[in-house]
């Protein structure tokens, strides 16, 4: 032990810092131990709960008991998680049923407790059991929840909203889809089929219309997704107004109707590569069939995504057989056109 | 003989006298969600069915080696090592089980999906969110369909 007191600073350095992490380990031993003992009896306690629960809900799909067990403060959580995850999967009459049993419980009273904590978990399953019982009382609260920071809870606020009062819910929440940028369009899209296709296409179509440019590429994939009838007309609009190629290429990848195959055509031609492919693609999508051999000119494109995706809708036009496209493919002279055919043919015979 | 085999002898056993033990119909069940699994047990269970439950693709594909054909099979799409679709192809690559009806249940909605389904020989498709007495109804149906035939 005489390095321990040596005057080498290095050795007394080493040592000291030996002792501390031996100090450590013996500290963050037990504790690992601890923490996992905790998880264990965590996960059978919610396992319990769960045994006990589950087929009470399930039950009460059926005919509501007349006598619920308690709910301890801590189980709370997995109730409101199991409640929210059997009203997702369900229709129907079983939902009143649910609403039912939740009222019963006085989840409706917890749920309002949550609400105002600020952990994210509790908040967020407040927020969705709220919504799932249309609860209007809590408007204001769950509206305060919809601007805040955190992605899953102001989703949830605005899923919530929905749920409530689509059509009062409408004017705060199109503002919000267009400018958080931090909310995934694939979940917003989601959210957005909760509400009645009328109300939801007559609110985005003024937003389309309405809102600052840099905004409307992002408006137009999700009135896209909803399919509303008057999206041609819109969209129409929408070009008119603002004759940019990102706005352009939205509103290209956003047309399913013949009617608007004028559009398309014309925009074959754009200097922009990007719009040609999306022109491209909508062709493929609603082309007749003379429009076969506006596709085999675009397999000459200079663009390689131009060509490939030309190839792509040719090979996906309803009246072209895989007979029709090998014929096509020996009949092109331009050797690009040839080589991007033969590739798109080999990817459709290996699905 | 190793442990494990003697455990796999008693399984199959066990299943077959499960099968032949019984006058009811019944309906094997592949989902891997804990509760919607509990509910459809429970609600088949309710309306007279057997129910041999499998949690993964794996474990439903193991079963259906296993077991004599059932009268119906309630399949997820979204299951763990084997989805639905590698599921119904293992249905039907046994002659045997050719004409065990399959209904998929699940949460996936798109157009591809549904006909890549009918085109696989399923027999109905029920989108999630769903309704408990309309997929007990159309199991029935298709039972009724299937003795007809």
């Amino acid at each position: 032990m005489e390095f321990a007191t040596s005057s080498d600073p290095i050795v007394n350095l080493v040592f000291w810092t030996g002792i501390a992490v031996i100090f450590i380990i013996i500290f963050m031993v037990p504790y690992v131990i601890s923490l996992r003992y905790m998880l264990i009896r965590e996960e059978r306690r919610r396992k319990l709960f769960m045994d006990i629960w589950r087929p009470i809900l399930i039950r009460s799909l059926e005919s509501i008991p007349d006598v619920l067990p308690p709910v301890k403060k801590k189980d709370w959580p997995v109730l409101f998680n199991l409640w929210n995850h059997f009203h997702e999967s369900l229709r129907g009459s079983a939902k009143d049923n649910l609403n039912e049993i939740a009222r019963k419980a006085g989840m409706l009273e917890v749920a309002e407790r949550l609400l105002k904590k600020s952990k994210v978990r509790p908040r967020f399953a407040a927020i969705t059991t709220l919504g799932l019982l249309r609860e209007k009382s809590v408007w204001d609260e769950i509206k305060d929840a919809a601007v805040d920071d955190h992605p899953s809870v102001s989703l949830a606020a605005m899923k919530a909203l929905i749920r409530i009062d689509e059509e009062r819910a409408m004017p705060f929440i199109i503002p919000l889809i267009s400018a958080r940028t931090d909310w995934p369009p694939a979940r917003v899209a989601n959210i957005l089929h909760e509400a009645s296709p009328h109300v939801i296409c007559a609110a985005l179509a003024d937003a389309v219309l309405h809102s600052p440019e840099l905004h409307i590429p992002r408006l137009i994939r999700y009135f896209e997704t909803i399919a509303c009838d008057s999206s041609t007309v819109v969209l129409r609009q929408v070009i008119e107004k603002f004759p940019t190629d990102a706005v352009l290429s939205a509103c290209l990848h956003a047309f399913k109707s013949p009617d608007a195959l004028d559009i398309v055509r014309k925009n074959l031609t754009h200097s922009a590569w990007h719009v040609r492919v999306q022109a491209v693609r909508a062709l493929g999508r609603m082309g007749l069939i003379d429009d076969k051999y506006i596709l085999i000119n675009m397999l000459c494109d200079q663009q390689w995504w131009v060509r490939y995706r030309a190839a792509q809708a040719l090979s996906s036009l309803p009246f072209i057989s895989s007979a029709d496209l090998d014929k096509i493919r020996d009949e092109q002279t331009d050797r690009y056109a040839k080589d991007i055919l033969a590739q798109v043919i080999a990817e459709k015979r290996m699905v | 003989m190793t442990a494990q085999q003697d455990k796999d002898d008693e399984r199959i056993g066990f299943l077959l006298d499960f099968m032949a033990s019984y006058a009811k119909p019944v309906v094997v069940v592949a989902e891997d969600d804990e509760s919607i699994g509990f509910l459809l047990n429970f609600m088949l269970t309710r309306e007279g069915f057997d129910v041999l439950m499998a949690t993964d693709g794996r474990q439903a594909k193991a079963l259906i080696d296993e077991i004599p054909p059932p009268s119906m099979v309630l399949l997820d799409l979204m299951l763990p090592y084997a989805d639905g679709f590698e599921v119904n192809a293992h249905i039907r690559s046994k002659p045997e089980w050719s004409d065990v009806p399959v209904i998929m249940l699940t949460g996936r909605s798109q157009e591809r999906d549904i006909v890549r389904a009918f085109d696989a020989g399923v027999c109905d498709y029920i989108i999630k969110p769903f309704q408990p007495v309309e997929l007990i109804a159309r199991v029935r149906r298709h039972l009724k369909v299937k003795t007809a035939a």
